[in-house]
């Protein structure tokens, strides 16, 4: 009897024993044994946005671009809406769902649950072999994941929802226990020893009771994302970097300063002839409160692309352009500032606005950093990096709230305001380096017409063929005053290609702001006449999606409008007609004036410019070609110099018409030489 | 007696002649028995008022009419022989009735072909009164035409002619034509330079002669200024690099309120008046596209008005303004489906200055359909027109 208890009891104990060794290992690996019913064959209704909008809020982040070469762990916690005090009770969860994209890349990640107190995880650590599922957002399809090395690893270009099992998760071992009950965050993290160069954009999150896949299963949004964009400081990242859509929100700024006629005036110009060299610019008053404003607006100019650092000094420290930072440029005529510049430690270059004139936009507290005192700023400094020449001009700020990034709505305070001659408010380090003005800069002119482009120190090199268009020859000849001049030809039509030869006469920038039409020689080298078009690209402020901003548009001749033809042997000009393009008669040597209203953006061309809008007082030209009908005109060569833009209408001349000031020849400042 | 009754019969016989001659040499009266014209005053030619009716077997088209003080000088293209297309220029002097209108007098070809010339064809005309010299003769009157080698009018080029009366003599300026057309570049098959209208600027010598130039990218208006002190000038090698006496070549606009149905608006064969008081242009054009069933002329004509300033820069202005189209519904009957070719009345140099009413002459014709012999049927008809209508 008493072995048959002495059994029994052990046999109890035993299975206490074993109960409580169970029991005790529950705890370690899950809180939640339930069997996960999802696979691949499951259908869930997509729990989350679709389409285009579907991440407009969502951060991305951004790991590192190259390989380490120890242990280097990257670290992203997103923090759910509730307050971490309260957390977010997973006791009752059996999944949890996080909508996300791979834009780059495809690493492995352990994932999981942050406790609210402590730094107990709960995640796929120490859960090899354990399922996780992945919802595409496109199809709904759900593909099957294995943890593996505690990781999970994630497709390229993946797109969709992330659903990992609580039973896929457990509380790691070497970090603290926690309580379902009180989770915060959830986190990723990886290693950057075997993950790297990747981007992830992170969207909502949610807490899934059930089975995904049935009626009854409840998705609780603990991250939502639906109304915005959330507070920054609910992101949290260690060793990559995150962006936030506002982040690359572009500034709504009205332009601030003069326009047109009246831009330039009591500018300076200044011309620094070495690095370091600097320019000072006071304000109207001795000292200004910048602590509540959001931008610094510069009035500025510029036919170059080199680097300046801007900083504002209150008289003994400053607080320039920081590394990295984002500054923009708005042209003159614009509201929204389009054109971005990354400084780096020396400052900006203003390469996209180039011939614009318009105003730097400095976001103070994103993108300066320093000791100087905001509310008693007493300058604006620029540095040099290199000799360059610069037009400063009027100084303002800007107050607005962020809002989503635009600060649209604020209010502009002009800080130095240049209707007068205020030439003292300048000093340069060098003082010969500055110049005041009282209007556009001078620029070079055949007579009353500018000559922005011409083929002096150039080669046919120079001069490139469109490999996609037909086939074309280019040579350096010498035009009518014996200057270098470049004789273009199509040579041969391609059958699979453009049926034109296209060929860039320059890619620079310059302007044709506000002026009538092109001037140009030209002379036919050929026995027939000899049409060809002339293509160029117009840059300036254009109304797109409710804002001006500047965007450029590929215009060229159409046929049927009127245009000027002065041939210097014969000393006569013809109103000819587009036939289609610009054409030059049989033996033609001369000018040709065409109007830009003989101008149409090209039809494939798109981004917002219009006719109005060509050639108008704020746009600069970035692009210069020449096409030719390769089938129509093979072998037909002619001779192009000296472009540029006449303000003047020409008129026609005869016996019975005597324009005198506006002939041609008057324009071209020619009548001298033919005297 | 035999001697006498010789001479009796010989008399007898010399009379009997005699009155048969003088029984011959009569004109036959209308409706006379062929036998002798009794004595009395001779009829006078019935007077005809109003445009001439082409005689059978030949056409009138391509009108320039002009006003000389009392006399009106309309000039046309014709056909010389009968049922032929032959083309050459005649002109008639008009004079006025303040109540029946036009009477019109002969007709005189003045102007032929050259055969195995550049203008063994000849197509249209316009003169215009001035201060003209040629081979060291001075003249009142400049001519500009429109003729070809070619025989299927084509390659059409533009000379000139001078005269003291346009109804005189009118002697061909050089051997070449002032206007030319190179058919080897810009087409064998294209109709060329064609319907000359001359306006005198200055009212002296120096003309504007607008034409339309046609190639393939359609039918459009030209003009060169040309100093015709001595029209024998403007065919040497001094006119080539001589602006004042031979401009540059002008495209007039196409923009503005015309009427047209081609993608790009076209101006073809079109007549020009100066008004020079109000620094305007009018023009009385064919409606393009022509018809498409034969003959394939317009179907309409417009008359239009443009600022004069607007020709000489390439910069669009306000344009055309129409005056008024004609069609159809407009003509007498309503019986003629083809209006063109019309030519605005002007004064002798081609100026309507200040004008408020205009009078237009153009050309009808039947179709093909109805009309195997179309081309005979072209005749001249007149419209009126006021600017304050």
């Amino acid at each position: 009897m008493k072995q048959q208890l002495k059994k029994a009891c052990l046999s109890v104990s035993l299975a206490v024993i074993m109960l409580a060794a169970a029991w005790i290992g529950l705890v370690q690996w899950s809180e939640t044994e339930k069997a996960v019913a999802l696979d691949a064959s499951s259908k869930v209704e997509y729990p989350f946005a679709t389409g285009k909008d579907a991440f407009k809020y969502a951060p991305t982040v951004t790991g590192p671009t190259e390989q380490s070469t120890a242990d280097s762990w990257v670290f992203l916690e997103v923090v759910f809406d509730p307050d971490v005090s309260v957390g977010v009770d997973f006791s009752a969860a059996d999944y949890i769902a996080i909508q996300m994209r791979m834009d780059k890349g495809s690493p492995g990640f352990s994932a999981g649950l942050c406790a609210s107190t402590g730094n107990g995880r709960y995640c796929t650590n120490g859960k090899d072999g354990q399922k996780a599922y992945f919802q595409q957002e496109k199809d709904g399809a759900i593909s099957e994941m294995s943890i593996l090395y505690d990781s999970l690893s994630f497709p390229a270009n993946a797109c969709g929802t992330l659903y990992i099992p609580l039973s896929s998760m457990q509380w790691r071992a070497d970090f603290q226990m926690g309580d379902l009950k009180k989770i915060k965050s959830f986190f990723f993290e990886t290693n950057a020893k075997y993950n790297w160069n990747y981007e992830i954009t992170f969207g909502e999150i949610a807490a899934v009771k059930g089975e995904p896949d049935s009626a009854d299963a409840e998705f609780t949004k603990i991250v939502d994302l639906s109304n915005g964009e959330r507070n920054k400081g609910k992101y949290y990242m260690n060793g990559a970097s995150i962006v936030f859509p506002s982040d690359s929100a572009l500034p709504r700024i009205p332009y601030a300063f003069r326009s047109a006629a009246t831009a330039f005036e009591n500018t300076v110009t200044w011309k620094p002839t070495a690095k370091s060299q600097t320019l000072t610019v006071q304000f109207d008053d001795p000292a200004v409160d910048l602590s509540g404003a959001s931008h610094v607006l510069v009035q500025y100019y510029s036919k170059n692309n080199q680097r300046l650092q801007w900083a504002l000094s209150d008289g003994e420290k400053t607080r320039a352009l920081k590394n990295g930072s984002r500054t923009f440029f708005i042209a003159q005529g614009a509201n929204m500032g389009n054109l971005t510049n990354n400084a780096n430690a020396n400052g900006i270059v203003v390469n996209n606005g180039r011939y614009l004139m318009g105003m730097v936009v400095l976001p103070i507290a994103e993108s300066m950093t320093g000791d100087a005192d905001l509310a008693n700023v007493s300058s604006l400094v620029l540095t040099a990096d290199a000799p360059t020449e610069v037009v400063i001009g009027e100084v303002a700020y800007y107050t607005a709230d962020r809002g989503d990034g635009s600060y649209e709505g604020g209010v502009t305070q002009k800080i130095l305001d240049l209707s007068q001659s205020k030439g003292a408010k300048f000093t340069a380090s060098v003082a010969q380096t500055l110049v005041e003005n009282q209007g556009p800069p001078a620029r070079e002119k055949n007579g009353e017409v500018t000559m922005d482009f011409d083929c002096a120190n150039k080669s046919a090199e120079d001069f490139s063929i469109w490999e996609g268009g037909s086939k074309g020859k280019v040579e350096m000849t010498t035009d009518s005053y014996g200057k270098p001049a470049v004789q273009l030809q199509a040579t041969e039509n391609n059958p699979t290609g453009d049926a034109y030869t296209a060929i860039t006469l320059s890619s620079e920038t310059f302007s044709w702001a506000g002026m009538k039409g092109v001037a140009f020689w030209a002379r036919n080298d050929s026995d027939t006449e000899v049409s060809f078009n002339i293509e160029v690209d117009c840059k300036t402020p254009a109304l797109v999606n409710g804002y001006k901003q500047v965007v450029s548009d590929r215009f060229n001749i159409q046929q049927g409008h009127r245009f000027y033809l002065y041939d210097i042997n014969t000393g006569k000009t013809t109103i000819y007609m587009t036939r289609p393009t610009a054409t030059l008669t049989v033996g033609f040597e001369g000018w040709v004036f065409v109007p830009f209203s003989a101008f149409e953006r090209a039809s494939w061309s798109a981004n917002g410019v219009t006719k109005n809008q060509f050639m108008d007082e704020n746009s600069v030209v970035t692009y210069l070609a020449v096409t030719v009908h390769a089938a129509t005109y093979a072998e037909k060569a002619f001779a192009l110099n000296q472009f540029g833009a006449y303000a003047t209408v020409p008129s026609f001349e005869s016996a019975y018409v005597k324009p005198d000031a506006n002939s041609i020849p008057a324009l071209l400042g020619l009548i001298d030489q033919e005297d | 007696m035999k001697k006498n009754r010789i001479l009796i019969a010989v008399l007898s016989l010399c009379l009997l002649f005699t009155l048969g001659l003088t029984a011959c040499g009569k004109k036959k009266d209308s409706g006379t028995n062929g036998g002798d014209t009794p004595p009395g005053p001779t009829p006078t030619p019935e007077i005809v008022y109003g445009l001439p009716v082409a005689a059978t077997g030949h056409y009138i088209k391509d009108a320039d009419v002009l006003d000389d003080g009392n006399t009106r000088y309309l000039v046309y293209t014709t056909n010389e022989e009968s049922g032929e297309n032959d083309n050459v220029i005649a002109v008639r002097s008009g004079k006025l009735d303040a109540q029946k209108g036009w009477a019109y007098g002969d007709e005189k070809i003045v102007l032929r072909g050259s055969a195995g010339a550049w203008d063994a064809n000849i197509g249209s005309a316009s003169i215009v009164k001035g201060n003209f010299a040629y081979n060291g003769a001075d003249y009142d009157w400049l001519m500009a035409y429109c003729a070809t080698k070619q025989t299927n009018d084509t390659q059409q080029q533009i000379g000139l002619a001078v005269a003291n009366d346009p109804c005189g003599t009118w002697t061909k300026v050089g051997n070449k034509p002032l206007i030319e057309f190179d058919a080897d570049v810009y087409g064998s098959s294209a109709v060329g330079c064609y319907a000359p209208s001359l306006v005198n600027l200055n009212k002296a010598s120096i003309v504007r002669v607008f034409y339309t130039y046609a190639d393939m990218y359609g039918h459009f208006a030209q003009f060169v200024d040309v100093d015709a002190a001595d029209a024998g000038v403007l065919f040497t090698d001094a006119a080539a690099d001589n602006v004042d006496l031979i401009s540059g070549t002008v495209q007039l606009p196409t923009n503005g309120d015309i009427s047209g149905g081609d993608a790009a608006t076209m101006f073809p064969n079109a007549d020009f008046a100066f008004d020079a008081a109000n620094e305007k242009v009018y023009a009385v054009k064919d409606y393009s596209p022509s018809a498409a069933t034969a003959p394939n002329y317009a179907e309409k004509i417009e008359l239009t008005g443009i600022a004069e300033e607007e020709f000489y820069t390439v910069e669009t202005l306000e344009g055309w303004k129409s005056v008024r189209v004609w069609d159809m519904m407009d003509t007498d009957d309503m019986a003629y489906e083809r209006l063109y070719s019309a030519a605005i009345v002007s004064d002798a140099y081609g100026h309507i200055d200040a004008a408020q009413d205009f009078e237009i002459v153009y050309n009808v014709c039947d179709i093909a359909m109805d009309n195997a012999d179309w081309m005979f049927s072209q005749n001249l008809k007149t419209f009126k027109v006021s600017l304050t209508a």
